[in-house]
């Protein structure tokens, strides 16, 4: 069952209880009110009627000498008893019946007669044929002769009463249950609206659609589970747009490794197949094992560099505490020769501090970083090795006044086998593998490697070492 | 002689296509990069292109609508075998495209079929004093016919195409009698056998272990 039934049916029927609760109690009370006035007023009226009737007994008997045969004067009685809708019997001591106004053929217990014989007048009311009577009997003492006076009441009429009244209720709620009805419905949609709102939206987020969000305007319950469920929203978006660059960069890697296993293969292979299939001929069987030679070796150059690069990862590292300004000037004394022959200038800056590094493998790294700064240079320029401190954190910098990098390159340009500048650099034997080794070694040296650049600007390499590695000296 | 343009800036691959085109008779010039692949289009006098994608300055995709326009067919050669990169090739309105590692004679065949199709191949071609007509199906030996079954000719275009590549039985089969032929290599064996005796030539060489190759 949808939601906003179950609010309507709950509306409906906390209505239909209270208000049948509220009717029966009220009719009933009122009813049993009515009753007790009516009782009430005919046993006052009894009580008049008594007292006329001894006193006419006792005129009755003094006036004739002899003894009063009271049940001849019963008829009369019950004559001078005339009122309309009630009754009068007037019995002996013998609870015989003398006369009767009532219907004939009436037959009840009529056991009041003896309890009035004992206790005086009383009271009891009895139903006939869907009809109502209330029964007062009282004892009339006349001399030594005693008399039992019934009077019947038709109270039939306070039934009638409670009747209407029920069917008053029973309209009026009916008329209530429209507008009730009516009411909760439009309540409960108004209620389920904002829920509604928050099911398709986390549907659309469901079928992939991470960017959906919704409306969170009350300050309700229903808001703040809206206000929740965005801030959810964003961060699945978030952690899914990450997973996405993730798999991205490694179906990148993927791709870039086919490419670059299949263009050596294909030599190789095309070669191979070729002096296989063609008569001898000197020249073409030369160029061609030659070729064969050198793409396969460069295919091992890069099984090799891949390796390294796993092995990096799983920790062939041994850091030591060491200098940094002599590990510079070695970089530098290594790369002098190749930065002589470009024209650029190499110049080493900053204070001396300790850090714990692995000499051979932050060299290698390094060499990388100033080997890319030279190649980016233009002649007369200088490539600056420097220290200096970031963010109290101890870093090593180099820095190069050359072509610099377009921005959506930098964030490229630590993924294996990318290159910048791509005929250049594989016809110097690169793989494109220098900066992602770099990454790795820096990583590590728990160390970050940060690139800043901009197109015809430069490019500023840095690598900040933790705080807790280092000492000054 | 067609005209073949190999954009390449892997040297060894762009020579091992150059060795394979101009074994078999077509003349080639290479350029190893866009830049120079457009300047060599734009001299004009190209019959077809093979281009391939990654290529530094101007990548392939680049240079696709200046060759499309024109109308020089273009086969792609990339080392991308992804779906996503053939379509897009093939959406740019790229010809054929072939993958590498490639064979020279899948190549070879890629070459001359779509040469066929933009109307550009030679009618004719021949060796010694043999001549093929391949329109008429005619052969010629010192201006003489020579009356050949069809396949026979088929077999006697297959290897002149393939000029100085040796062919296995296995890949002539197929070549000249199509994948679904029944028979067995030593039918291959027969046709050369009478090829050899109707054209009175030893040019068409038995290559042990491999299969048959005609020298020029």
């Amino acid at each position: 069952m949808k939601f906003h039934w179950k609010i309507f049916w709950l509306c409906i029927g906390v209505y239909v209880l209270s208000l049948t609760i509220t009717g029966v109690a009220v009719t009933e009370n009122s009813y049993r009110s009515a009753l007790n006035k009516e009782v009430e007023r005919c046993l006052r009226e009894e009580s008049g009627i008594q007292s006329t009737l001894t006193l006419y007994l006792m005129t009755n008997q003094k006036l004739s000498q002899e003894k009063l045969d009271i049940s001849s004067y019963s008829q009369n009685m019950v004559d001078m008893f005339g009122t309309k809708g009630a009754y009068m019997e007037v019995f002996d001591e013998g609870r015989k019946m003398l006369s009767s106004s009532a219907p004939k053929g009436w037959k009840f217990p009529r056991e009041e007669l003896e309890a009035a014989l004992r206790n005086g007048r009383n009271y009891i009311l009895r139903r006939n044929n869907g009809r109502h009577y209330l029964f007062v009997t009282d004892l009339v003492q006349v001399g030594p002769q005693r008399l039992l006076v019934s009077i019947i009441s038709d109270v039939t009429h306070i039934d009638e009463q409670r009747r209407n009244q029920y069917l008053f209720f029973f309209q009026i709620g009916l008329a209530g249950l429209l507008l009730v009805g009516l009411g909760t419905g439009f309540m409960s949609k108004l209620v389920i609206k904002p829920i509604e709102k928050l099911s398709r939206a986390s549907q659309h987020i469901a079928s992939g659609n991470y960017q959906e969000r919704v409306e969170a305007a009350a300050r309700d319950e229903v808001g703040f589970l809206a206000e929740q469920f965005n801030i959810m929203a964003a961060e699945i978006e978030k952690k899914v747009a990450a997973l996405e660059a993730e798999g991205e960069r490694k179906q990148r890697f993927i791709d870039n490794l086919t490419h670059e296993l299949r263009t050596p293969l294909t030599s190789v292979i095309g070669y191979s197949d070729l002096m296989l299939n063609i008569k001898y001929d000197e020249k073409v069987f030369g160029e061609g094992l030659r070729y064969v030679n050198s793409e396969g070796r460069r295919m091992l150059k890069m099984v090799n560099t891949l390796m390294d690069m796993i092995l990096l990862r799983q920790n062939a590292f041994h850091p030591e505490k060491q200098r940094i300004l002599p590990l510079l000037s070695e970089v530098s004394d290594i790369m002098r020769m190749k930065a002589e022959q470009y024209g650029v200038i190499l110049e080493i800056r900053g204070e001396d501090f300790e850090v714990k590094i692995d000499w051979d493998l932050l060299k290698a790294a390094l060499v990388n970083i100033v080997d890319n700064a030279v190649n980016a240079s233009t002649p007369g320029s200088t490539v600056i090795l420097g220290t200096e401190y970031r963010a109290g954190r101890p870093t090593v910098y180099i820095r190069d006044r050359g072509k610099g990098m377009a921005a959506e390159e930098i964030n490229r340009v630590l993924e294996p086998f990318y290159r910048v500048d791509k005929s250049r650099s594989r016809k110097d034997g690169g793989l494109g593998l220098g900066l992602s080794i770099c990454s790795e070694i820096v990583k590590a040296h728990a160390a970050e490697l940060q690139i800043e650049s901009e197109a015809g600007e430069g490019t500023d390499v840095k690598i900040l070492f933790e705080t807790e590695n280092f000492t000054t000296s | 002689m067609e005209k073949i343009l190999i954009i390449e800036d892997e040297e060894p691959i762009s020579e091992l296509i150059r060795l394979n085109l101009s074994l078999v008779g077509f003349e080639t010039s290479q350029a190893f990069d866009g830049a120079e692949g457009l300047g060599c289009i734009r001299k004009g006098g190209i019959d077809l292109v093979i281009l391939d994608i990654m290529l530094p300055e101007i990548d392939g995709y680049q240079l696709l609508p200046t060759i499309l326009e024109k109308k020089i067919p273009v086969i792609i050669l990339t080392a991308k075998d992804s779906l996503r990169d053939k379509v897009k090739g093939l959406n740019l309105g790229a010809d054929d495209y072939i993958t590498k590692p490639f064979e020279g004679i899948e190549l070879l065949a890629r070459v001359r079929a779509l040469l066929r199709r933009a109307g550009k191949e030679a009618g004719t071609k021949g060796f010694e004093d043999i001549q093929l007509f391949f329109e008429q199906r005619r052969v010629f030996k010192s201006g003489e016919e020579i009356e050949l079954t069809p396949k026979e000719f088929d077999l006697l275009r297959t290897l002149l195409e393939n000029k100085g590549i040796a062919l296995s039985r296995e890949r002539l089969l197929q070549m000249v009698w199509g994948y679904d032929f029944e028979g067995n290599t030593r039918t291959v064996d027969m046709h050369i056998q009478r090829l050899r005796n109707k054209l009175k030539t030893d040019r068409i060489k038995t290559v042990y272990k491999i299969g048959y190759r005609l020298e020029a």
